[in-house]
């Protein structure tokens, strides 16, 4: 008897269930199960193949080392290129940033440049600098004694260049500041120009006149550690008497308020402090014991302290 | 293009991670095995196919590197196996007989096919003919006992050879041999007791 049987065949292919098939979610359950299980196979794979091209890398790097460094720098000097066509702005706008500089510039030196109104203003700005320059005058003219004796060649060459310099500052008080801040010590001493009280004075009248100062010179002038230069005697205050001499301070610009100091007089000449009613520095001045001569010249001190006050109240009105 | 690829080598692809293989794999099998399963399991227990089935291949997909390890293996027979042992239990859980094989004679066993249209008949109504023929054959299968019933399913529906399906269901091949024996003249039997009414009446 044979194992098969086509009639049997036939009619097993022809049944009613030959088409049939599981569910979708059958089928999906499965394929998502064999999904699953290989993925971690997979990821193995890839780390493998990674590690086997890392390696195969490392073992030809001492072979491909100028080919990347050539590679590096082609991409980095392409990324450069890119970023800086990417984001540089074009020409006019920079032409424009340059114009709106240029104009803030002009307006910010215009300002500085602007004649003050306030003209005791002005004369407080230039005894501002005035009592900058003054200390380092001193010390200057306390190391050109020491210099006279023995000027060293050096110095003196420098000394000759600086004196045979064109450049000329606005005022005198700018160019005597300038050069006292500005030069080292060694060539102020031999060249510093000594600027005498009296030039100092003609200049504060210029500037009183044409009423030039710059904001930032008065604004950095310490006030009460400064000494005024043009020191105020007693004795020619009696002998000029005290109206005229403080209508010869106002002339000069020297506004300030006197105040006598007796018996132990430590800060001759030496500003102390601002006068309430003016706000000008009260300059100290020292006086004798003697009485009679003390209240001629308190009251000398008080016509001059006058004159400045109704030259204030005259000049704020 | 999976179509050129063998089972085994689909096989050792989705084992290398490659789903895709797999996914191809069980387009090839999925009908065939759903329809062995079912008709396996018979009419009683046709709603635990599906479970089988699926069961089948996560057992497969789970016992895949045990599977690397059989060099000669055939993936079909390896697939079929773990689907019959799975049908099994549940038949012997239902507490429905599995082993034994009913004494079967050979007495004029190929009468019935005698009258019988060819099988490879094409005409329309001798369609009709073997679609009957086919429903009456699934009620023939319920009544063989299991293992004759999977010997044939295997040898006449899914193609495999004798030793094949001593690897399948596990027995020896002379065993295999005697059971489709006695399934053949049972189902013929069974067949010409069916249908002899309707070959009958086509031939008055």
């Amino acid at each position: 008897m044979s194992l098969h049987d086509e009639h049997l065949q036939t009619a097993l292919r022809h049944a009613p269930d030959q088409d049939m098939a599981p569910s979708q979610h059958v089928r999906e359950s499965v394929l998502k199960y064999a999904d699953n299980a290989v993925k971690p196979a997979t990821e193995n794979w890839l780390k493998r193949s990674l590690n086997a091209l890392t390696t195969l890398y490392l073992k030809n790097w001492h072979v491909k080392t100028w080919q990347v460094a050539g590679m590096g720098a082609l991409v980095s000097m392409l990324l450069v290129i890119v970023m800086v066509r990417e984001q540089a702005p074009e020409e006019p706008v920079w032409a424009e940033y340059d114009n709106k500089s240029i104009a803030q510039a002009e307006v910010a030196q215009s300002k500085a440049e602007a004649p003050v109104a306030n003209a005791p203003e002005a004369y407080q700005a230039a005894q501002k600098v005035e009592e900058r320059v003054a200390p380092m005058r001193e010390e200057a003219k306390a190391k050109r004694s020491l210099a006279s004796q023995e000027p060293p060649a050096k110095e003196l060459a420098e000394t000759t260049q600086i004196a045979a310099a064109p450049a000329l500052p606005r005022t005198a008080e700018m160019a005597d500041a300038a050069e006292a801040v500005q030069a080292p010590e060694a060539i102020v001493v031999a060249a510093a120009p000594k600027p005498t009280p009296l030039a100092v004075v003609e200049a504060k009248k210029s500037l009183a006149k044409t009423g030039q100062a710059t904001v930032g010179a008065v604004n950095e002038v310490p006030i009460s550690e400064t000494p005024i230069s043009q020191a105020l005697n007693i004795d020619t205050l009696l002998k000029q008497g005290g109206e005229a001499t403080a209508k010869q301070d106002i002339a000069a610009g020297n506004l300030r308020i006197l105040k006598i100091e007796k018996e132990v007089c430590e800060r001759p000449n030496k500003f102390e402090a601002h006068d309430v009613d003016t706000n000008y520095k009260v300059l100290v001045i020292c006086d004798s014991d003697d009485k009679a001569r003390s209240e001629l010249s308190q009251r000398e001190v008080n016509a001059y302290n006058q004159t400045m006050r109704n030259w204030h109240q005259s000049y704020q009105n | 293009m999976s179509d050129f690829f063998a089972d085994e080598e689909l096989m050792r692809q989705f084992c290398a991670g490659k789903p895709h293989a797999f996914g191809h794999l069980y387009a090839r099998h999925e009908k065939p095995l759903y329809r062995y399963l079912r008709r396996l399991l018979g009419s009683a227990e046709a709603q635990q196919a599906e479970d089988v089935f699926q069961d089948t291949w996560i057992k497969l997909v789970d016992a895949k590197d045990s599977w690397q390890a059989r060099d000669n293996a055939s993936f079909k027979t390896w697939l079929y196996t773990l689907a019959h042992n799975r049908a099994i239990d549940i038949l012997r859980r239902s507490g429905r007989e599995v082993s034994s094989d009913e004494g079967w004679t050979e007495d004029n066993a190929e009468s019935p096919w005698q009258l019988w249209p060819a099988a490879t008949a094409q005409q329309p109504e001798q369609q009709a003919f073997w679609r009957k023929a086919g429903q009456k054959l699934l009620h023939c299968l319920d009544a063989l006992p299991v293992l004759q019933r999977a010997a044939f399913i295997l040898h006449h529906d899914d193609g495999l050879s004798v030793e094949e399906i001593t690897l399948v269901i596990n027995t020896e091949f002379e065993t295999v041999k005697s059971r489709l024996r006695y399934a053949l003249s049972k189902l013929r039997m069974c067949m010409g007791a069916h249908l002899q009414p309707i070959l009958e009446k086509d031939s008055a």
